[in-house]
This record gives structure tokens, C-alpha cells and sequence, in this order.
């Protein structure tokens, strides 16, 4: 559990971020959204002291985050950066291996983590443990950013806009290794983006920051059906907000019992993509299946419809 | 197969080779130079055992000049030496625009004749290619990658030693090939005030009115400046090529 207690950060005359209180559940992926320069990057560099709060405290399982050493307290949380920030002169093995070597692993031990976290990404160790970073696409390199920060199994991860570089097809299946990962390891999680999109998708809370505030701190459905703010409705784009808060959910919630013609839906793909299936082929209901290929009932278009509505 | 230029540089390397240790075989080439009677070919010691020392000298200074500059640029690149920039680049700079001869002449009277005054003009004019590259080097790092440094938990130590000196490294070799070719030239002149240089074969050359010497010593150093400009050159290219390609 992370707690914001009261952190203000002042640079000179202008305050960056101002009194802000925040909870963060274990296990939970919070996200922090807004524009740029409201102050969010200097709030999530503030829990592993890359800054120091002007005022204010920030404890993490109830410990102040100042009783230890800057660097022990960092090499416990993992932290990941847009543009990934690899260590040019060092190979992948060594780049995963960073914080573990740092930490006095034994060679065996770094060695098994760092082919577990490649195998866990996709990329065959063999082939990609030797190379170094400008040998590697940009998605792979971000997920030897990301492995990297994972590397000496941290209860907290900490990423700032670790997505923004990547082109939109590689960022969406970088999210979804993200969500798969968080469930693997149970990491807590805070994420600062600016991506609405991205919020919605990863997140089981998100913060929306303005000027150094947090103006709203709450589940995302909550924040569609009553955004705090014009700001925050502003973020959320009004007409953006059925598509949102059906983005939230997976088809699997919305299944109905019955059954549909058509090629059935995964049950893990969120409502929005259900609709955009059932939109597409024509019909106004398709069959939805589980993981293992059995069918589960039908999703209809009209089930979809109610539950974009506004909740009351 | 080995490129041209690659052949040419062995080419250079074996002629100079061959002309320290068996300099009476070229005899005939610089004949046409010489009054009647005069020695076509240095032979007033071994032109081997010149460059040698030569070679020394350079190399003395110019590691020291590197160990001092490249320890300058880091104070000055941590926090705690901020501070110190401006000072340490004017003291650097003077040591630039101080002439060389000026600094054997005012270091004679100290420390007599021999290779004590040349190591001390060689040192201070070597220090302000190694320093501004060094400084470059350091702060023109990925922003990304020490932010990642610092972010991983390592000491400030850790980062100098492990992330920064090793990426500034192509940089700071630059700077030191620059002082080494410099300082190949500049050495000559330590000659005057009795150093053992291959400046001997020169001012033999002039006292005696020797077209042949002077044309030896110069085109031995410039060989040696050009085949070690090179090579450091092409450690450069493989150490940068892992980094930044």
C-alpha cells in the first residue's frame, strides 16, 4: 500500500504538486492521468525519490519512504520510463540483470530470472539475452525496459509513460503483457500516462491530475458517471463516454444465456471490441466462448446498448 | 582482403620501421640533399633509441594530462564541483595559450636541462582537448539512460563507473588522440633544451645545414603521428560502434 500524505513539491514560486493525498491498493494498477505539467511525473518520482517533497510524507506499507537509504529504497521499487532508458553498452542479459547485480544475486539465480522475464516477454533468450539494445525494435526494447524493472521481483512498479513511444499496435499488445504480468507477479502498480485510452484499459483506479491537484481519485466507471470536475469530463471527451465505460468490462460480464449464430467472442475482450464485432458482421448477437473454446451464452447488441447507458 | 587504406598504413609502418633499424639501406634516397661529403643519414645516434624516447615522452605526458583532465571533468560534472567549471576551464585554457617554448624557458631555470621542462610543456598544452571532450562527453549523456541509472538504486559511484565513463569513453578518447598528435609534433622542440627527442635530428639537421636530417626527423614523427592517430581513431569506432550506433 502506497500513501500520498499531504506531498506538496515547490520549485522556487511554483508548486508542482499541491497537497495531494492519495491511497494506492496492493495488487491494484492505479493510473494517473493529465495533461502535461499537472505535476503527475513529479508525484510518482517522489515515491522512489528521484524528487524530494517540499512538504509532506509518503509511506509505503505504512514505512516512511525516507527511513531507508535513496538507493535501497529504489532498488526495491521497479521503475520504468518512455523511451526505456536500456544501457547502450550493455546487453540485454545485463540490462535485465541490473538491479539483482546490484543487490548481490548469486550468478544462478540472476541468470534463471533474467531467461524467466525474456520467456515472459516473448523473446526467446537464446537469441535475445547477447544482443544489445540498438540491435532490437522499439517494442522490444521497451519490454527489456520493462523486464529490467521487474527484475529483483518488486512489490511496486512505478512507470512513467512507458508506452508513448511505441506506434499504436505494438502499445496495445504492450498493455495487455502489462495487465497479463500484474496478475503473474500481483506488482502493485502506478502508471502516470496521458493516454485516456490507456487509462481506461489498465486501470482499476485512475487519478486525474490538474495543475497539481488530484481532482479526482475513483474507480473508472465512477469517473465516466460522474466526473468530479469539467476538467475531468473535458479528459474524458463526452462523447467518448458509452464507448469508455463499455471498455471497461469484458464481454464474459455482459454474456446473456441463449445462443447466437456467428464466430463466437472470446470472453476476455472488453465490451467496446464486442460491439464493434457485433456492429460489423450485421447481427445483433453473437455467441461468447471461454478460454477453453466452450460456449458460454450469447452477447446481443441490445444487452450492449443498456449497458452503455448512463448508470443511475 | 584488407582495404586500401589499411595496406597503406602497413606500407608506412614497415618503411619506418625499416629506416630506425637499418637507416644506411636508404642512403641513396636523400644522397641528392647533401652538400659533398656531408652524411646523407643521422648518424650522430640510433634513430630507434630517438623515437623510442620520443614515444615515451609523449606517452608520459599525455597520461598524465589525461589522468589529471579527465579527473577535472568529473569533479566538475558531479554536484559538489559545479562550482569549480568556470575555473578549471580559464586554468585549462591558459595552458592552451601558452606557448609551449614559453613554458621550457621558464622551466629550465627550475628544473635544469633535460625531459623534466618538455613533459611539463607537453602536459599543460595536452590538458584542454582531453578536458572539453571529457566534459562533453559527461554531459551530453541519454537523458533516459541516468535517469534509468539512478532509478535502478546505484550510488553515484556506480553510475560514474559503470554508466557514464563507459558511454563517455569514444568521446574522451577523441580528445585524448588530438594531445597525442599534438604532442608528437610539440616534443620536437624539447631538443633545444636537451631533451632526448627526435627534435635532435632536426636541429642537427639546421646546425650543420643538413637538408637530409631535418627532412628524416620531420617525416619520422609525422609518420608516427599519422599511424597513431589512426589507430586510435579506429578503437574509437568499435568502442562508439557498441554504443551509440
Amino acid at each position: 500500500m502506497i500513501e500520498f500524505d499531504r506531498v506538496t513539491k515547490r520549485y522556487d514560486e511554483t508548486e508542482v504538486v499541491s497537497d495531494v493525498s492519495l491511497t494506492v491498493m496492493p495488487h491494484t494498477i492505479t493510473v494517473i492521468v493529465g495533461t502535461s505539467g499537472s505535476g503527475k511525473t513529479t508525484l510518482i518520482r517522489m515515491v522512489n525519490r528521484l524528487v524530494e517533497p517540499t512538504s509532506g510524507m509518503i509511506r509505503i506499507d505504512g514505512e516512511d519512504n525516507r527511513l531507508v537509504p535513496e538507493f535501497e529504497l529504489r532498488r526495491r521499487i521497479g521503475y520504468a520510463i518512455q523511451g526505456h532508458g536500456l544501457f547502450p553498452h550493455r546487453t540485454v542479459a545485463e540490462n535485465i540483470a541490473t538491479v539483482p547485480t546490484l543487490l548481490g544475486w548469486e550468478r544462478a539465480r540472476i541468470r534463471a530470472k533474467v531467461e524467466e522475464l525474456l520467456t515472459l516477454f516473448q523473446l526467446d533468450p537464446e537469441f535475445f539475452g547477447p544482443r544489445y539494445p540498438h540491435e532490437l525494435s522499439g517494442g522490444q526494447q521497451q519490454r527489456v525496459g520493462v523486464a529490467r524493472a521487474l527484475a529483483a521481483e518488486p512489490n511496486l512498479l512505478l512507470m512513467d509513460e512507458p508506452f508513448g513511444a511505441l506506434d499504436p499496435i505494438i502499445r496495445a499488445k504492450a498493455q495487455d503483457d502489462l495487465l497479463a504480468i500484474q496478475k503473474h507477479f500481483g506488482t502493485t502498480i502506478i502508471l502516470v500516462t496521458h493516454d485516456m485510452e490507456e487509462a481506461f484499459h489498465l486501470a482499476d483506479r485512475i487519478a486525474v491530475m490538474d495543475k497539481g491537484e488530484v481532482v479526482q481519485h475513483g474507480a473508472p466507471a465512477e469517473m465516466l458517471v460522474r466526473p468530479a470536475t469539467p476538467f475531468v469530463e473535458e479528459l474524458i471527451g463526452a462523447t467518448e463516454r458509452p464507448f469508455r465505460l463499455l471498455a471497461i468490462e469484458t464481454a464474459g460480464d455482459a454474456v446473456e444465456p441463449g445462443a447466437a449464430e456467428g464466430t463466437p467472442i472470446p470472453e476476455g475482450l472488453s465490451q467496446r471490441e464486442a460491439l464493434s464485432e457485433l456492429l460489423w458482421s450485421g447481427r445483433s448477437a453473437l455467441p461468447v466462448a471461454a478460454a477453453n473454446g466452450s460456449i458460454l451464452g450469447k452477447i446481443s447488441l441490445d444487452g450492449l446498448v443498456k449497458r452503455a447507458a448512463r448508470p443511475r | 582482403m584488407p582495404s586500401l587504406p589499411t595496406l597503406l598504413r602497413l606500407a608506412v609502418f614497415l618503411v619506418l620501421l625499416a629506416f630506425l633499424l637499418q637507416p644506411g639501406l636508404f642512403e641513396p634516397l636523400f644522397e641528392p640533399l647533401v652538400q659533398e661529403n656531408a652524411p646523407a643519414v643521422y648518424n650522430r645516434g640510433s634513430l630507434f633509441w630517438l623515437t623510442l624516447l620520443h614515444l615515451r615522452t609523449v606517452l608520459v605526458a599525455t597520461l598524465a594530462a589525461t589522468v589529471v583532465a579527465v579527473s577535472l571533468a568529473i569533479l566538475v560534472t558531479r554536484e559538489v564541483g559545479a562550482e569549480f567549471l568556470p575555473l578549471s576551464r580559464s586554468l585549462v585554457n591558459i595552458g592552451q595559450t601558452f606557448p609551449p617554448v614559453a613554458v621550457l624557458a621558464l622551466s629550465v631555470p627550475i628544473f635544469g636541462f633535460g625531459e623534466k621542462p618538455t613533459l611539463i610543456a607537453l602536459f599543460l598544452y595536452g590538458l584542454l582537448p582531453i578536458f572539453e571532450n571529457a566534459l562533453t562527453g559527461l554531459t551530453t549523456l541519454p537523458l533516459a539512460v541516468i535517469e534509468a541509472a539512478r532509478g535502478a538504486g546505484m550510488t553515484e559511484r556506480q553510475r560514474l563507473l559503470q554508466i557514464e565513463l563507459p558511454l563517455a569513453l569514444p568521446v574522451i578518447l577523441t580528445g585524448i588522440r588530438l594531445s597525442v598528435v599534438i604532442s608528437l609534433a610539440t616534443a620536437t622542440i624539447g631538443s633545444t633544451v636537451a631533451a632526448k627527442t627526435l627534435g635532435e635530428v632536426i636541429i642537427a639537421g639546421l646546425q650543420s645545414n643538413n637538408l637530409a636530417f631535418v627532412l628524416q626527423g620531420g617525416l619520422i614523427v609525422a609518420a608516427l603521428a599519422v599511424l597513431i592517430h589512426d589507430m586510435l581513431q579506429a578503437l574509437e569506432r568499435t568502442l562508439a560502434g557498441r554504443t551509440h550506433a
